[in-house]
């Protein structure tokens, strides 16, 4: 039962952390129609700034700067990349984030080298929230969750209740029309597309002190991250937090079993499952869980 | 008077090829036409003739490959649409283009907030604007949605979908509008309330209207335009308009109504 408990609560975490990606990826998507291959790294990025901010000035500013400098990138990006091939279509704007994730790959590479880094949460928060049986949880998990639903709640606040999340909404399905209105669309695509980066930022500062800050941090969790929001649906947010926690449950869940199915053990199948199941929605349910588009 | 809208020595032209002539598929020929200012000018032709070709270059959403269009006497030609719409030109789209997720109120909201100075400070709560909250709903009773104003636009009925497509082209307060067949797919009723409505809306500003129904064009317009193969043929009274041999013969439909 404890097992159980801590497990749970672990999976919870690690799909808090997989919605702060998959938000971001979403809305942008949602907004712009660009699937964003750079997206997890953004997410890497922010792993690898806020572990050289920890460095200069503590992990607390890092927190802080590395997500604010990640989303100054992403609007740079937005402003003088993506902006440029916009009308040349979505062909060339997927081509062009392919791109830059292998731009931002090398380069991470070139400046701190192939090893994993040592970056690690605060000791203050290194030790267990509480203890069951024996089966600790991090107090860092904890805080992690915490943050990460703080972000979510901001969002959802600020799409529902606020002058700009009403213009967002609407440009989710008419653009132009909000363009025809007086907006400026332009400077809402690029500081949304900021603000998708800076939470992916923020998520990898999370996430690569819990888990690991190395090279191939954006290859493992980028398709991930893809999976969940072909599952949820292309451009829904209450579908990708779904998916998000469907997925994180799985991952944590099915290596902790430990019987067989036809010879391969749960364990094993485990990173597959994600894959399985995209494909199986592509293939009965092409719109994903809550999706609301048909192409 | 001075002209609200003038186009100048507009051509434009698709950047496809056609046929293996490799000819250019000409879809505006040098077209001159200064809407004045306060007048409901229409402009009626066949389909494909580019009337709707002229109203995406109008409004900023297609740049022309020649000529120049100034609003009030300023060259707009080349700025974005949003910057368009700030000089006070709305328009009105031919296909429904509400936000039907959104309520009555959101739709004409968001228009009211286009057209606001203080723009994107995006902590403000939307309820707390209470003067943009006013204009939108006085906007929904203009337009006779007064008792819609909580429900999502795409769920209202066909007809009133349309007229709040006015009202939310005009809540911005444009002095100069452009209207895209708002009584395409109306029966006889409707249509005559949506005339009566732009009508009534377009008072002291400037219109520049696409329609096929004749009935409403000559009952609506101080001005025709014919446009043509891309190429403006006519613009008059409606009565010279009736009166064209030329007009009758792209446009037989023209002679039939009775106004």
């Amino acid at each position: 039962m404890e097992f159980l408990l801590v497990s749970l609560l672990n999976g919870l975490s690690y799909s808090l952390l997989l919605f702060l990606l998959s938000a971001g990826l979403t809305v942008v998507f949602s907004l712009m129609g660009v699937l964003n291959f750079a997206h997890a790294s953004f997410y890497m990025l922010g792993a690898y700034l806020g572990f050289q901010i920890s460095l200069w000035a503590g992990f607390w500013s890092a927190l802080v700067l590395a997500p604010l400098a990640v989303g100054a990138l992403g609007m740079l990006v937005e402003r003088h990349l993506l902006r440029a091939v916009h009308r040349r279509g979505q062909t060339a704007e997927l081509l062009l984030t392919f791109g830059l994730a292998y731009l931002i790959a090398e380069a991470v590479q070139l400046l701190w080298g192939r090893s994993a880094l040592p970056f690690h949460p605060p000791a203050a928060l290194e030790g267990p929230l509480f203890s069951l049986y024996g089966s600790a949880f991090p107090a860092w998990r904890a805080f992690m969750m915490a943050l990460a639903l703080a972000m979510l709640v901001a969002i959802a606040l600020t799409l529902r209740y606020t002058r700009v999340g009403l213009i967002v909404q609407a440009a989710f399905t008419h653009p132009h029309m909000v363009e025809a209105l007086g907006h400026d669309v332009p400077r809402i695509f690029m500081w949304t597309f900021g603000a998708g980066a800076a939470l992916a930022g923020l998520a990898g500062v999370i996430g690569g002190s819990a888990f690991v800050t190395e090279p191939g941090m954006a290859a493992a969790i980028g398709p991930i991250v893809f999976v969940i929001v072909v599952i949820g649906g292309l451009g829904s947010l209450p579908g990708a937090f779904i998916a998000s926690i469907a997925v994180g449950f799985i991952q944590t869940f099915a290596v902790g079993f430990d019987f067989a199915v036809a010879g391969v053990s749960v364990a094993q199948a485990a990173p597959v499952l994600p894959f399985l199941a995209m494909v199986l929605v592509l293939l009965f349910r092409p719109s994903g869980l809550l999706g609301n588009r048909a192409d | 008077m001075s002209a609200a809208l003038e186009f100048r020595g507009i051509n434009h032209h698709f950047g496809h090829r056609v046929g293996r002539s490799g000819a250019m598929r000409e879809v505006l020929h040098e077209i001159n036409l200064a809407i004045t200012a306060g007048e409901r000018h229409t402009l009626i032709g066949p389909n494909g003739a580019g009337k709707s070709t002229l109203f995406n270059i109008a409004c900023g959403a297609l740049r022309p490959n020649a000529g120049r269009v100034i609003l009030n006497g300023t060259d707009i030609t080349g700025l974005a649409p949003f910057e368009i719409s700030r000089r006070g030109l709305a328009r009105s789209q031919q296909v429904t283009s509400l936000f039907a997720h959104l309520s009555v109120r959101d739709n004409l909201r968001c228009a009211v907030l286009g057209a606001d100075r203080r723009r994107y400070a995006f902590w403000r709560p939307l309820e707390g604007l209470t003067a943009v909250r006013a204009r939108a709903e006085a906007m929904a009773e203009a337009v006779g949605l007064a008792a819609e104003l909580d429900r999502n636009a795409g769920e209202l009925p066909y007809a009133a979908q349309r007229a709040l497509e006015i009202g939310v082209a005009l809540a911005g307060d444009a002095k100069v509008v452009l209207i895209d067949e708002p009584t395409a797919g109306m029966n006889q009723d409707e249509s005559r309330a949506m005339v009566a409505l732009i009508r009534r809306l377009t008072e002291g500003r400037t219109l520049l209207l696409v329609e096929h129904d004749m009935d409403v064009v000559f009952g609506l317009a101080d001005r025709v335009s014919v446009l043509a193969g891309g190429a403006l043929i006519a613009t008059g009274t409606p009565d010279e308009i009736r009166a064209n041999t030329q007009v009758r013969d792209v446009y037989p439909t023209a002679e039939d109504a009775n106004a």
